[in-house]
């Protein structure tokens, strides 16, 4: 389903709706509340923020506008707002070096971040799971290939493949930079 | 422009591909960013597994109480009393009224007295109208991490003298000794607190009071807050309305 059609599932309120956009960004959005928040538990709550806030703010969404973007910025908004609001919460913690000032990730980071988080998600399968190993894991090839139990020429290949796609998919990233 | 091929071969290797074109410096730049990221846990994070079961049950419970009628008060007292006003000012013929004089003098009296006890129900009717309002709005509210069984639905009446909020809680604990529950209602221009609770009654309405709008002040929460004499907001939201 493209972007218009989760959006008009997703503006009806009922649970397919919900369940389609949650699936196709519920990741980006917990990987830019993970980078913000550094917490897994706030940054579920950011999740679930996130989806409340957009479903109640989906009749606002202009036909055409495209999704990602506008539930990016619900998802930065929660993430950011419950940061704010951690802040003010004391909890007992260790004692740290008060000189030590944790400040949120830059915007072009987190954006970065939505932005290859949905190309990998939007990767098959197979391949993501090579991409994963490769980058995350720090294996080669050719451990990906024994943990996978499958031929390293086949590893190979699905990391081509992936590697292509997550340029294209990406590339304007870089040029943006440019 | 970035060729495909070299962020490809780049993201895929973290070296520069013999045969295809190096782009600029702040174009590698980007690439390496991306490829950090690419090995950045946080890329590779999942949500917790029920999540979109919670998000799927409080948007259900919004729907039904976006949807859920509100109680309609009508005025039957005046139009009563309009109508027993007509019956009072139709005139029977002369004879007829000749006739039947005492009889009519015994229906006025009786048209009176019920003009007047339907009189008094508006005046009753209309008081509860003007002092609580028809209700306006229904706002539901979602247990945070803190309360995540808790949920509640704000129904805001308009009143000359503020707004009056009728908050039906469900699943919130008695609040512990020595801690209390406060409701806020928060906008671009700040925190307005609404009342202090603490349901040690069980679950049930709150009735609370408001000198600020829905409209400027959108966000409606509950926090838990410590019996330390500090005005301000603990910060620990156990319901609200939207972030």
């Amino acid at each position: 389903m493209d972007d218009d059609g989760l959006a008009d599932a997703f503006r009806t309120g009922d649970a397919d709706g919900v369940r389609a956009v949650y699936e196709r960004y519920s990741g980006a959005v917990f990987t830019i509340a993970l980078r913000i928040l550094g917490d897994r538990e706030l940054a579920a709550d950011a999740v679930q923020v996130t989806f409340l806030n957009a479903w109640r703010a989906c009749g606002s969404l202009d036909p055409g506008r495209p999704l990602a973007p506008w539930l990016f910025t619900i998802a930065r908004r929660a993430a950011i707002d419950l940061y704010r609001r951690g802040a003010r919460v004391p909890e007992p913690m260790e004692l740290q070096d008060e000189t030590t000032i944790t400040l949120p990730p830059s915007m072009e980071g987190i954006w970065e971040a939505w932005q290859i988080r949905i190309a990998l998600d939007m990767l098959p399968v197979e391949e993501r799971e090579v991409v994963r190993a490769q980058h995350f894991g720090g294996l080669t090839h050719v451990q990906i290939a024994q943990r996978l139990d499958v031929p390293v020429g086949t590893v190979k290949s699905r990391s081509h493949r992936a590697h292509r796609r997550l340029a294209s998919m990406l590339g304007h990233l870089a040029e943006a930079a440019a | 422009m970035t060729p495909p091929e070299w962020l490809a071969g780049y993201l895929e290797q973290g070296v520069h591909m013999p045969g295809t074109d190096a782009p600029d410096a702040a174009t590698a730049d980007a690439a390496r960013r991306l490829r950090v990221l690419l090995a950045s846990p946080d890329l590779w994070s999942e949500p917790p597994r029920g999540l979109l079961d919670q998000i799927t049950a409080s948007v259900g419970r919004e729907r039904i109480a976006l949807t859920r009628p509100h109680p309609v008060i009508t005025r039957p007292a005046a139009n009563t009393a309009r109508s027993a006003n007509a019956a009072d000012t139709a005139r029977p013929t002369a004879n007829a009224a000749r006739k039947d004089s005492r009889r009519r003098a015994r229906m006025r009296r009786s048209a009176g007295a019920a003009v007047a006890a339907l009189l008094a129900a508006a005046a009753v009717v209309i008081g509860i109208v003007v002092t609580r309002g028809p209700v306006t709005t229904d706002v539901a509210l979602a247990g945070t991490r803190l309360a995540p069984a808790a949920s509640a639905v704000a129904k805001l009446h308009a009143t000359p003298s503020g707004l009056a909020i009728e908050l039906d809680v469900a699943g919130l604990p008695p609040s512990p000794p020595g801690f209390y529950y406060q409701a806020w209602m928060k906008g671009p221009h700040g925190l307005v607190t609404i009342g202090t609770f603490h349901m040690r009654g069980g679950p049930g309405t709150v009735e609370l009071w408001s000198a600020v709008t829905l409209a400027g002040y959108p966000t409606i929460t509950v926090t838990r807050e410590p019996e330390d004499g500090n005005p301000a907001s603990s910060g620990q939201v156990v319901l609200t309305s939207r972030p």
